[in-house]
């Protein structure tokens, strides 16, 4: 389907260029004719049908200083005066059409930016759900370790500890995939390479720290539990 | 450069493919030579629509009677050359005689001798 309209889309392409070229011959013929300017286009647009096509149109780039869009109706007016059988179309600031040309990328920017963060929260939730019910599981446990002289700090350090390792294992498998699948990315990025290093590890990092953020909350629960109660707890 | 000419013929069907491929036996060339030698051949009797040329050069070119090159033309511009094919050579005897038997047909039922 992808490949067909590619080469439908360079099939007209080449068809709109040859029409170019031929609709010039057939100017060119009616000059030499001696028809005026005027004359010798509508003639030739007549013996190719009329047929509407993408005609290739020069452009005309204009340096100014000060407002450039209130220099489009002086700029319409001089190429009148120069030649009556030209138009001035689509005026626009170099900004609009560099904007114009990014709009799709940023775009495709922005979504795949949204889908990140999607993930990344659902995976913050997911972490945080599984260490809040481990802890709540293992509510006696924590009572003895506390009996037995464990520190609020090492409950914490215990509870998190468990969130950075299952951060780390899919940590593992999420690098594993990004490295395996990114080059299908590369079409999308510019001046950074699909395995850029410093993009893994601001990542990873990123990820970590989320993965510790995601199982405080747990862990500070766990850390200020009374271990006569937890102890009672069955 | 002839007058437009009031009493010029429309082309009939399929025609125009079996023209192209006679015309490129002169050798390679390009669609705006293609016009000008049709209408040259038949004394501007025949109205080519000259935008329907490239759509049919491609038609023929997918099915393997024409080759095509782009070359740079005297004014720089890029052109693009159609050559016959070793297939396109068979396909224009095969028209050929296709075209004398109808054309034959045809005169004999409007003038019956």
């Amino acid at each position: 389907m992808f490949g067909w309209f590619h080469h439908k889309k360079t099939r007209d392409q080449e068809i709109d260029e040859e029409l170019n070229y031929h609709l010039d011959l057939l100017v060119r013929e009616r000059l030499e004719a001696g028809d005026s300017p005027t004359q010798a286009k509508l003639s030739a647009r007549k013996r190719l049908g009329n047929k509407t096509f993408d005609e290739s149109t020069p452009d005309l780039v204009v340096r100014a200083s000060g407002d450039p869009a209130a220099l489009a109706g002086t700029l319409r007016k001089t190429v009148r005066t120069l030649d009556r059988t030209t138009i001035l179309s689509s005026v626009s600031t170099v900004e609009q059409q560099l904007a114009e040309q990014l709009s799709p990328r940023r775009f495709e920017t922005w979504l795949l930016s949204l889908f990140s963060l999607v993930a990344l929260a659902l995976a913050s939730l997911g972490i945080y759900g599984v260490i809040h019910y481990g802890v709540t599981q293992r509510t006696n446990e924590i009572g003895i370790r506390m009996a037995l002289g464990a520190m609020p700090s090492d409950i914490q350090h215990l509870v998190i500890g468990e969130g950075l390792f299952l951060g780390a294992i899919g940590l593992g498998f999420g690098l594993a995939g990004a490295f395996g699948l990114t080059r299908f990315l590369s079409s999308l990025l510019y001046g950074v390479k699909s395995s850029d290093p410093l993009t893994f590890i601001c990542v990873s990092v990123l990820l970590l720290s989320m993965a510790v953020v995601a199982s405080s909350v747990p862990a500070r629960r766990a850390a200020r539990l009374d271990p006569m109660s937890a102890l009672r707890q069955e | 450069m002839p007058k437009e000419q009031p009493d010029r013929l429309e082309l009939l069907q399929g025609t125009l493919e079996m023209m192209i491929l006679r015309t490129l036996l002169f050798g390679a060339t390009n669609g705006y030579q293609i016009a000008k030698v049709i209408e040259r051949m038949s004394d501007d009797v025949l109205q080519v629509d000259h935008s329907s040329i490239y759509p049919a050069l491609h038609r023929l070119e997918k099915k393997g009677w024409l080759s095509s090159k782009w070359k740079n033309s005297d004014t720089n511009r890029r052109a693009k050359f159609y050559q016959l094919t070793k297939l396109g050579r068979k396909q224009l005897l095969t028209e050929q005689s296709k075209w004398d038997r109808l054309s034959g047909a045809i005169a004999r039922v409007m003038r019956p001798a």
